[in-house]
């Protein structure tokens, strides 16, 4: 069984900085951690791994080139590639592009299954699960709490989801429950210092991206965004002063 | 060249009597100027031999309700729904799409917004107008950040909206057309829904009038607010610090991570009332804080300030409310 595990990169929320200026997030210089529900995710995959002797996990993310070390932190537990997408032109990209960066990636690789995280601890919209599984047409499921390892295959799930729950569990990357989530005990589990495997890593540009040709399922090419999206466009709004 | 913008609501099928609400976004977002409701109702409550499906509470307050029967989609085929709201936005060609940011919602919205290449703002919690502009409002970063989101292009402009946050006043009485949508699902999803497990908490404390709210200064006894909650007939409802330490589930949770809510009276028992917390409060009519530190910020918001211990507060107020109760009931014998 193939896994992938498409994660992000966030700045820790306390120490998060925004430039009021150019409208970004800056990702340079701060402390930044693997998004909490996306440790989930990936935890939930090792666990798969480790029931099965023929599973492999690849980890994919796009980021600035500051993530890397984090990618090779994730490379020493027992995932078995890992990709980053990075390119200056991709900075500042909404979650409409940013799905479209990842799905055309995800469209050249093979696999049974894609996990992500329900929400992201920064920009939380939670829009770019869906719309990979749009672009991919493939069907996509958030905030799920259990899955059936028994009833787990390449072809089928079995998977409870809370609906009431509104953000998941460990969301917030704040709990501080009596039994660790699977995102705290991955953290744990990376202070084992591991030697990082060589040649794991892989790093692709957005004109290795072009230049690939890659052919998404159907067959029909699809060309990535040479411009931003022109859809919505925020800024921030400075933080109320206390009155 | 159609004059009059045209908004579509979608109802989500667990909060039906909310969809209405979100008439009040859709009115902020055009201001004065009138615009054409309609709303997408999927049969999801009403089961295949109930009335005729949760539309009734919607009738009088769209101009057009499309209704989609159990027996066309299945109310959770998220690849089904896509196709025909696709369809519609073809027919129609709405201005915009509103959907409620229930967890559903926000599967479907995102997915939408792809398929009809088009932006959409997540989880949004407002609307203004500037200079003829409408900037759509979220909290981003946890809630550290309000951001401002201003649409450009062509595509309908979309959003999810955070349920609970809008209050639609309007009376309704318009004259209602009701559609249904029998027209071909070009695609169906595969996922299916083998069983439905109730949680062990069943109230939703977003329908409550009375809320007793309790935090960290009640951390050790929050099982003690049960007893207020009875004597004012109202639900018990928790900030994080309580959530986070697993005394009460995320789901009574008040604030940005968890529901926002909009009771007649608030009690906040020993609690701060941090910005994230106070994000969940919304058009309260009563705030009542207790707590040891007079300058939390939640005593700010609040119409009655009690400086003191909060078990102490509700051990006395419970006491007052019953002993009122018996004397009433003795003067009516």
């Amino acid at each position: 069984m193939k896994i992938i595990c498409v994660v992000k990169i966030v700045p820790d929320v306390d120490s998060f900085a925004y430039d009021y200026e150019n409208n970004t997030l800056i990702r340079e210089h701060i402390r930044m951690v693997l998004n909490p529900d996306d440790a989930c995710a990936l935890a939930f995959a090792l666990k798969v791994k480790a029931s099965r002797p023929d599973c492999s996990i690849e980890v994919v993310t796009m980021g600035p080139q500051s993530v890397r070390p984090h990618v090779e932190d994730l490379l020493r537990l027992d995932t078995d590639r890992g990709t980053i997408i990075s390119d200056p032109a991709y900075r500042g990209s909404d979650t409409y592009v940013t799905s479209k960066i990842l799905a055309r990636y995800l469209s050249s690789r093979q696999f049974d299954v894609l996990f992500t995280g329900s929400h992201a601890l920064d920009g939380d919209t939670s829009h770019v699960p869906a719309q990979i599984g749009e672009e991919l047409g493939l069907e996509q499921m958030s905030g799920i709490t259990a899955v059936d390892l028994e009833r787990f295959d390449g072809r089928r799930a079995v998977f409870e989801v809370e609906y009431e729950q509104l953000g998941s569990y460990l969301g917030n990357g704040h709990a501080r429950n009596p039994e660790p989530g699977p995102g705290e005990r991955l953290q744990a589990a990376l202070r084992e210092v591991r030697r990082l495997p060589e040649g794991r890593l892989r790093q692709i540009d957005g004109d290795r991206q072009r230049r690939a040709r890659l052919c998404p399922r159907g067959g029909r090419q699809r060309r990535l965004p040479d411009r931003r999206w022109s859809g919505p466009t925020h800024r921030a709004l400075r933080p109320a002063t206390a009155a | 060249m159609k004059q009059v913008k045209r908004t579509l609501i979608f109802q989500d099928c667990e909060q039906i009597e909310r969809t209405v609400d979100l008439l009040s976004a859709a009115e902020k977002m055009y201001g004065e100027a009138p615009f054409e409701a309609y709303a997408l109702v999927i049969d999801g409550s009403a089961g295949p031999d109930g009335p005729d499906g949760p539309s009734e509470p919607l009738s009088g307050f769209f101009d057009k309700i499309i209704h989609l029967s159990r027996q066309v989609i299945e109310p959770h085929d998220q690849i089904g729904i896509c196709a025909v709201l696709t369809q519609l936005q073809k027919e129609y060609q709405f201005d915009s799409i509103l959907v409620p940011a229930t967890p559903f919602g926000r599967m479907i919205a995102p997915r939408l917004a792809k398929r009809l290449h088009t932006g959409i703002v997540a989880d949004i919690t407002d609307i203004r107008r500037q200079d003829g502009k409408v900037e759509i409002i979220r909290p981003a970063y946890s809630g550290r950040l309000m951001a401002a989101i201003v649409t450009r292009g062509s595509g309908p402009v979309m959003m999810s909206v955070r349920p609970g946050v809008f209050k639609y006043a309007g009376e309704g009485g318009m004259k209602t057309e009701v559609r249904k949508y029998t027209a071909p699902v070009e695609a169906r999803g595969s996922l299916k829904p083998l069983a439905v497990k109730e949680k062990q908490i069943s109230y939703d404390i977003r329908e409550s009038d009375v809320l007793i709210s309790g935090g960290g200064g009640v951390l050790r006894s929050f099982s003690g607010l049960q007893r207020l909650a009875d004597a004012l007939q109202g639900r018990v409802s928790a900030s994080r610090k309580i959530v986070d330490r697993g005394i009460a589930p995320r789901s009574i949770q008040v604030g940005q991570s968890g529901r926002t809510v909009s009771p007649r009276l608030y009690i906040a028992l020993g609690i701060n009332g941090a910005i994230q917390h106070v994000d969940g409060m919304k058009n309260i009519e009563s705030i009542i804080s207790v707590n040891t530190n007079r300058n939390a910020p939640i005593c700010s918001l609040a119409d009655i300030v009690v400086e003191g211990d909060a078990m102490e507060f509700i051990d006395k107020l419970t006491d007052r409310i019953e002993a009122f109760r018996s004397e009433a009931q003795g003067e009516q014998q």
